[in-house]
């Protein structure tokens, strides 16, 4: 398990990686997706994934689209072309600051990868 | 992928209804999710009762809470930071009331130039929002109102400490206020395009009407008689809409809040100086110091 505090602030870009990958998806699904894929590193709750969800909802970077189910309603959530374009950069920024946390600590010898 | 039925979603849903939830406005979403979370036990074998225990604890009261405060965190924390300044400021200008009686002294200072850091930060906010409508409009109008706040209140310090020429501080101040609730008519509309709240519309129309009022002081001199009148009428309007922003809840009121601070911050400086001659005219009465420094004058 990844420790909350490193990834808390690359949450909305992983979202927004996804939703621009399977592009469309709801709550729960997110959540599994992202366990799946850190092979069960990051394991996000209810509590931390669906106020970010709303947050980029009312950032205008995704909208919902319900559709009931027998007698649930179920919330999908679609990229916007802002949050494309948002996507995009956040990605880039995430890689060049994973680049620069390997060079410095590359340098002082702590990763060996 | 294993489906609950109909009856099987009453049991969860009654379940989580148990526990409260009227406030919490994801119920829905924490019901599909609940749901996705037993089909996904049942597919690993276990029993619809086993899957529902299993899953209890992500709808216990304790986790619901924890759940809401996190919301609150993400989703409000710009508004928390924004309300907690105007209630600073607040304290600031009451401080300066109730030690120096509204003199234009430090810690009244603080309080205006916290509201007016308010107001840039909100100039800020406005401009980084995505699909805003109007967005140049209101980004130009608050910077202009802030920009006018903080220079009409400066000068007013200025005036009083050390001097200055004081002639326009009011009408700027005023001016301001007028500029700053225009645009928060402009930004409701931007937000709920026809659908604003009536309530929200309607605190939002009087800060023009009572900032068009207090100006008409200035256009129409004869007008000054009523001054302590409007006062009443400001303050009255005022301390009714921010209780009823109070049990509001909805975007935008953090905005009018800061323009009914904004108001009466200014009212509370306006009106002491304003008082009724004899002869029913009206002069400015400046700090009841016995050692004056400003001669008398209209603005």
């Amino acid at each position: 398990m990844i420790a909350k505090e490193l990834f808390k602030g690359t949450i909305r870009t992983i979202v927004l990686q996804l939703l621009a990958e399977y592009n469309k998806m709801y709550g729960y699904e997110l959540m599994q997706t992202i366990e799946k894929k850190s092979d069960g590193k990051i394991k996000l709750t209810f509590g931390s994934l669906y106020p970010i969800l709303h947050k980029l909802e009312s950032e205008g970077l995704i909208y919902s689209e319900s559709e009931t189910i027998g007698k649930r309603v179920r919330k999908y959530y679609i990229l916007t072309e802002d949050g494309v374009k948002e996507k995009e950069n956040k990605v880039l920024e995430i890689k060049e600051f994973i680049s620069t946390l390997n060079q410095l600590l590359d340098d002082d010898g702590l990763i060996h990868a | 992928m294993h489906k609950l039925n109909n009856s099987q979603i009453d049991i969860i849903s009654k379940n989580i209804n148990e526990q409260n939830l009227k406030s919490f406005a994801f119920s829905n979403e924490l019901l599909d999710h609940v749901c996705c979370r037993i089909e996904q036990f049942m597919e690993n074998g276990s029993s619809f009762e086993d899957a529902l225990n299993q899953s209890s604890h992500l709808y216990q009261r304790k986790e619901i809470r924890k759940i809401k405060k996190n919301f609150t965190i993400i989703l409000n924390f710009s508004a928390f930071i924004n309300s907690f300044i105007i209630y600073v400021s607040l304290l600031f200008y009451l401080g300066s009331w109730i030690f120096r009686w509204g003199q234009a002294d430090w810690i009244g200072l603080v309080a205006f130039i916290l509201i007016s850091v308010l107001l840039f930060r909100y100039s800020l906010l406005f401009n980084s929002e995505i699909n805003l409508k109007f967005k140049k409009t209101i980004v130009i109008l608050s910077s202009i109102g802030f920009v006018l706040f903080l220079i009409g209140y400066l000068n007013r310090f200025l005036w009083l400490n050390f001097a200055f020429s004081g002639q326009h501080v009011m009408p700027v101040m005023l001016f301001s206020w007028l500029i700053i609730s225009i645009t928060g008519l402009i930004y409701l509309k931007a937000l709920f395009h026809k659908k604003i709240n009536g309530l929200l519309l309607w605190i939002s129309t009087m800060q023009v009407i009572l900032a068009c009022l207090s100006l008409t002081t200035f256009i129409f001199p004869v007008t000054m008689r009523y001054i302590p009148l409007y006062s009443i009428i400001i303050i009255g309007i005022n301390v009714a809409s921010f209780l009823l922003l109070y049990f509001l809840k909805s975007k935008g009121k953090s905005f009018l809040r800061l323009i009914i601070v904004c108001s009466s911050f200014m009212v509370f400086i306006y009106t002491p100086h304003k008082l009724l001659s004899p002869d029913t005219s009206c002069k400015i009465q400046f700090e009841a110091t016995p050692n004056e420094k400003v001669p008398n004058s209209n603005p």
